[in-house]
């Protein structure tokens, strides 16, 4: 076993920290939410200089051809630095899904641009009486010689109002026994007529849409993947990309925890530093070992992945300990949350 | 990064388990589970003393002292899989005491008490608890006075689980009254039969035996000394840096006895391993185990790469030892009234391991540094906050 970073691994990471720390400043996130877009040009494509788009896509089709544990490298230092955009949907959830079910036309026509940052892929499956899979879809694309016509509502579609193409899940066929079969995933463009995009109004401050289809027309060679074959190919994805956004909250906590730890060493009360209280050494040893554990779980699950040793379980496991994490750093970090609100009224999301 | 055992490492796995498969005995295992799986008892080193002429049992000392000259990785292999089978685990001579001398004692110290660790000939006990000093060790009050030739010893110690069937104390003991706290201390070796050690019984909340010890006027020859005078503290603290280290296969065979159990036992009408809220607790711990396993293993890691762990050693610790209580508040929570029975009587379950285990895993976040201990280790090296009080 050797749980270090090999020198290319690092580097990697390293120039991440440098880009986001000098890219990116504390306030990303605020004047994101307010923007149009939700992205900034100039940053994306200085990241698609660096060969970042396009990290996950084979050399094949003009990418770095890394794997998963690289991206992981990168998305650490995104969540690190609260960087905002269209990255994550469409380098990593929609390049996987065109990775996994996409024709070889498909993939030579998308994935360049996608690698160089000119084209931005998003995607579309949940609705609102789906979760966690496709059952109850309730979107049908219905064959018509040449091309299918599309109609249904989806929502929680990131960035589909920047987006040039839109990978959407629609019903074909029966849903069978365990009620997912029958979908299947095309390419939609983002300008076709028929589609009306619209915010909606998040917490987060991420953009995220909902995208109704009234007989969106797409032409048959846009399916992606066999018929019926949707799920199948979204359920191996989207495990995927969760191990990949635990990187991504790993990075956050990270941050979190060091800020927490500075006010703790700084912030003075009964004439010594808080820090050196043990009440507060506690918590903050709590959340050490949870972003440890999880990076320690979220580096050895990208490694089975890009190793194509069974990953499954692991996945599962990896996004349940993320999950927590974030609780738990969010929780000492944030004002008003009852466990500790280390920094009072001065919670971290407001100057992170 | 490689999160994979090398060929020759899943060779030694495989090894150790032919051997403890064909080796263990019933009444071994009996044995040690009797005395919580500590070394010492009759059947453990009619065992250990075959399993050790491997080398396992110090694999990473070098060859000249009985190991095999091998990684750390392989002494982290081979322990837990001793864990996993229920065999003698805790080893105050070959895990504590053995490599301090390595460290820190004498020629004569190497010559005498190395090889016959190595092949589990000979057992330690710690004697490092007493009554005014447990988390606060460097309080202990135990003196040793130096007279010329010899230093005689009087005091009392507590919580000594070892004592009882091991051959050597391994004490701490304070040599000097006027100097600071941690700078009067000093580590000796004295043999159990010595004149004037009491070794009086305590029994425990999990219904095994640790010890009271009592020296009075207990004669000590100055060669037991171990390095330099007065510098036990430093010696303490290294040992804990190198060997604080818990392996998790013991509990990881139990939860798979605990999921068996699950996917068998019908109540009420259904199969407990049916219930969601049933498999949400089993998948937990196996989420825990397998963070466990990554904790454990990358102290072995961070040792081979030539670093010396230090809050890692607590992180493991604690992770450690707050899942074990976590495994047995859920496995009495799911195998509920039938949990408390206890080993032997007919209506147990688990052979007697739930109601056992709850009792038992109390003392895991209290021995070897307290939780509360850990995280103040976590807080202040693996964070840098400042000391308090």
């Amino acid at each position: 076993m050797n749980f270090d970073l090999g020198d290319e691994q690092r580097m990697l990471k390293e120039s991440g920290r440098k880009f986001f720390s000098r890219e990116v400043d504390g306030t990303m996130v605020r004047r994101m939410e307010a923007d149009e877009k939700g992205y900034g040009l100039e940053i994306w494509e200085k990241m698609a200089q660096l060969g970042w788009m396009g990290l996950l896509i084979p050399e094949a089709y003009d990418g770095a051809g890394m794997d998963l544990l690289d991206m992981a490298l990168v998305l650490e230092e995104m969540g690190r630095a609260a960087f905002s955009g269209p990255f994550f949907t469409s380098s990593v959830v929609g390049t996987l899904i065109l990775l996994e079910g996409g024709t070889e036309a498909q993939k030579r026509e998308i994935l360049p641009e996608i690698a160089s940052g000119e084209k931005i892929l998003t995607c579309g499956w949940k609705e609102e009486n789906t979760a966690t899979s496709c059952v109850g879809t309730v979107t049908r694309a219905v064959r018509e010689d040449d091309h299918y016509e599309i109609t249904g509502t989806k929502i929680f579609v990131p960035y589909a109002h920047v987006a040039d193409l839109i990978l959407i899940a629609a019903g074909t066929g029966e849903a069978g026994d365990d009620g997912d079969g029958g979908i299947s995933l095309f390419i939609v463009d983002g300008n076709a007529s028929g589609l009306s995009i619209n915010g909606i109004d998040t917490s987060s401050g991420e953009k995220q849409c909902e995208v109704v289809m009234d007989r969106v027309r797409v032409p048959a060679e846009n399916l992606v993947g066999d018929l019926n074959e949707g799920w199948r190919i979204l359920a191996g994805v989207f495990q995927k990309s969760a191990v990949a956004k635990c990187a991504e909250m790993v990075g956050g906590s990270e941050k979190v925890l060091e800020m927490t730890v500075e006010y703790a060493k700084k912030r003075e009360q009964f004439n010594r530093p808080i820090g050196s209280f043990q009440a507060i050494q506690h918590h903050c040893a709590d959340m050490k070992t949870y972003l440890e554990t999880s990076v320690l779980v979220t580096y050895r699950t990208c490694w089975l992945i890009g190793r194509e040793k069974p990953w499954e379980k692991e996945a599962a496991m990896c996004k349940s300990m993320g999950r927590r994490l974030l609780q738990q750093t969010d929780c000492a970090g944030a004002p008003g949350n009852g466990r500790c609100g280390f920094h009072g009224g001065v919670g971290p999301p407001t100057v992170l | 990064m490689d999160f994979d055992f090398s060929q020759e490492e899943k060779e030694v796995i495989r090894e150790v388990r032919r051997f403890i498969e064909k080796e263990a005995t019933h009444e071994l295992l009996k044995e040690s589970h009797e005395l919580e799986y500590i070394y010492g008892g009759p059947e453990g080193r009619k065992f250990i003393r075959k399993f050790a002429a491997n080398g396992w049992l110090t694999p990473g000392w070098p060859t000249e002292y009985g190991g095999l000259g091998s990684t750390e990785m392989v002494t982290y292999i081979i322990r837990n899989e001793m864990a996993y089978a229920g065999v003698p685990m805790h080893f105050a001579g070959a895990h504590m005491a053995g490599p301090s001398i390595l460290r820190f004692g004498s020629p004569e110290h190497k010559q005498k008490y190395l090889l016959p660790l190595a092949k589990g000939e000979i057992e330690f006990a710690l004697g490092y608890s007493e009554p005014g000093a447990g988390s606060d060790l460097m309080n202990l009050k135990m003196h040793a006075q130096d007279k010329g030739d010899y230093f005689l010893v009087n005091g009392q110690k507590t919580f000594n689980t070892h004592t009882h069937v091991a051959d050597y104390h391994w004490l701490a003991v304070r040599t000097d009254l006027e100097a600071p706290k941690h700078k009067g201390i000093s580590i000796m070796i004295v043999d159990l039969k010595s004149k004037g050690i009491t070794v009086r019984p305590l029994i425990t909340l999990a219904g095994s035996r640790t010890n009271e010890v009592y020296y009075d006027d207990v004669r000590i020859p100055k060669e037991n000394l171990v390095g330099e005078k007065n510098a036990g503290f430093k010696y303490i603290m290294a040992a804990l840096d190198f060997e604080r280290m818990f392996p998790y296969g013991y509990y990881k065979k139990f939860f798979e006895n605990l999921v068996d159990y699950a996917k068998g036992r019908v109540v009420d009408g259904r199969v407990l391993s049916k219930d969601p809220i049933i498999r949400q607790k089993l998948a937990q711990i196996e989420i825990e185990l397998d963070v466990l396993k990554l904790l454990y293993f990358q102290l072995a890691h961070i040792l081979d790469s030539g670093r010396i762990p230090n809050y890692q050693t607590s992180m493991e610790k604690t992770f450690y030892s707050e899942m074990a209580q976590r495994i047995a508040r859920t496995a009495m929570e799911i195998v509920g009234l039938q949990g408390q029975v206890r080993k032997g009587d007919k209506w147990t379950v688990l052979d007697g391991m739930v109601d056992y285990l709850y009792r038992w895993t109390i003392v895991e976040s209290i021995y070897g540094g307290t939780s509360e201990i850990q995280r103040n280790i976590i807080a202040q090296r693996g964070l840098g906050l400042p000391r308090g009080l």
